[in-house]
């Protein structure tokens, strides 16, 4: 599959930001989100010229690993799966960055309840394949489930991990 | 419970192999957990001919089988697992052939919408809606709603009037202890009360608030009096609830919740609440 590999080397050029006719490369972008948004980019770009290329189809592959970090986080946020880190409570944590999502803790009440956090939201910061539209109402998702975890902690919805998985599945057949 | 009845079966062995003549070989069958062992012992009991040693050989051969061995493993471990590479190959193979869009969805976005996206959008929608039915039907949100439109905003009707009555009748309370300076002056001089010109379902409400009624130099009135009659202002005198939908929970707890409160006004001679504080005098 040599040749493959040949096909790819302009787009692998690309892909790192070190076009083949410049002699200096630019950094790739250090964010989780930025990344991705690069990947998917090319992606596009490549997937429009041809749907079967072997080049697009790689990019499909990197995305598609690359992308999974990001979505297990994603599926946290909105419920649909736990990370146990979500419960620590120092300050300056922040397990929400890579999708834009930031908190503050909120100044507890005399009940001494400390896991209040106000949640902050920066639609940009979500990596682009994410529908601008959809960005905002899976954040208030989100909010509206931490509520809803304080209010009702019996309620059907406050418990995580329900083995429904969103995913790009490519590549279905080989993978069991 | 997979460790008693082995130790049950050791135990017994002195015995049983006495047994073994007389009693068929189901008896230690009974024991066993696994089909691995029961198929040894088929083709032992099956053969008939075979004797009693060997089958008293092989029992006690399955037990010297190291602990897990009898299960038949599910996963066949292998030393090669495919490298990244390999799995990049596959993929490539899978895809020359299927799209990576399919059919249904043939551009990206439409892809990541309905495919990638489309359990987790689902999923929020879930959650923002329990969220609000949440509000709506275990909290009573709407009745909290009607509560603050009656009182605070003057939509009970009846409150309202008792409320204004109360702070701006001229009509003086029955047990003469507000009467005003005014009043008293009319009581002195033996002239008729005021009162009697205005409408007679006011009298029972008026606590001399009005100003010109009272003989105290600042507005309003302090005292446990006011307090008193305010709070009688939330209750409904003739018990008669006109509207259908002041049942539920919260409505039966507006007592508790709704009530006035007169809070002190720090003293502020030159402040520019002390001129409220003056009843005479017009701002």
């Amino acid at each position: 599959m040599g040749w493959v590999s040949y096909l790819i080397v302009p787009i692998a050029y690309e892909l790192i930001k070190h076009p083949l006719q410049d002699t200096r490369a630019s950094a790739l972008p250090s964010r989780a989100s930025s990344l991705l948004t690069h990947l998917y980019s090319q992606l596009l770009a490549q997937h429009q010229s041809s749907t079967t290329s072997a080049t697009s189809v790689s990019l499909a592959y990197l995305l598609q690993a690359a992308s999974r970090p990001l979505l297990s986080l994603l599926h946290a946020w909105i419920g649909l799966s736990d990370i146990p880190s979500e419960s620590s409570t120092a300050m300056s944590d922040q397990p929400w960055a890579d999708l834009g999502i930031t908190r503050s803790p909120r100044k507890a009440h005399k009940m001494g309840i400390e896991d209040c956090w106000e949640y902050d939201f920066s639609s940009k910061r979500m990596p682009a394949f994410v529908p601008r539209d959809m960005r905002r109402s899976l954040f208030e998702a989100g909010k509206s489930l931490r509520l809803l975890r304080e209010a009702d902690a019996r309620h059907p919805l406050s418990a995580g991990g329900w083995d429904i998985e969103g995913s790009w599945g490519w590549g279905q057949d080989f993978r069991e | 419970m997979r460790m008693a009845p082995q130790r049950r079966s050791r135990k017994k062995i002195p015995s049983e192999m006495f047994d073994l003549a007389a009693s068929p070989t189901r008896s230690i069958l009974t024991n066993d957990h696994t089909h691995g062992e029961q198929t040894i012992m088929d083709d032992a009991a099956g053969q008939g001919g075979i004797s009693d040693e060997k089958r008293l050989t092989d029992f006690l051969g399955m037990l010297n089988l190291a602990p897990g061995t009898h299960v038949a493993p599910k996963i066949t471990l292998s030393i090669w697992t495919a490298t990244p590479l390999d799995t990049l190959h596959s993929f490539l193979a899978y895809h020359t052939s299927n799209p990576l869009l399919p059919h249904p969805y043939p551009t990206f976005p439409l892809f990541i919408s309905h495919h990638l996206l489309a359990p987790l959008l689902a999923h929020a929608d879930l959650v923002s809606t329990a969220l609000v039915q949440l509000y709506f039907d275990d909290l009573n949100f709407l009745d909290h709603l009607d509560i603050l439109h009656a009182f605070w905003l003057g939509g009970d009707v009846g409150f309202s009037e008792r409320v204004s009555a109360a702070l701006f009748s001229t009509n003086i309370s029955d047990q003469g202890t507000n009467m005003g300076r005014r009043a008293r002056t009319r009581a002195r001089m033996g002239l008729p009360n005021r009162s009697q010109g205005v409408s007679q379902g006011d009298g029972e409400w008026g606590i001399a608030l009005g100003v010109g009624l009272s003989d105290r130099q600042r507005w309003p009135p302090g005292g446990a009096e006011l307090a008193f009659a305010l709070r009688t202002t939330l209750l409904e005198d003739d018990g008669v609830q006109t509207d259908a939908e002041r049942g539920g929970q919260v409505w039966e707890e507006v007592q508790d919740t709704v009530s006035f409160a007169i809070r002190p006004i720090p003293e502020d001679e030159d402040g520019v609440r002390a001129k409220w504080l003056d009843p005479q005098a017009i701002e």
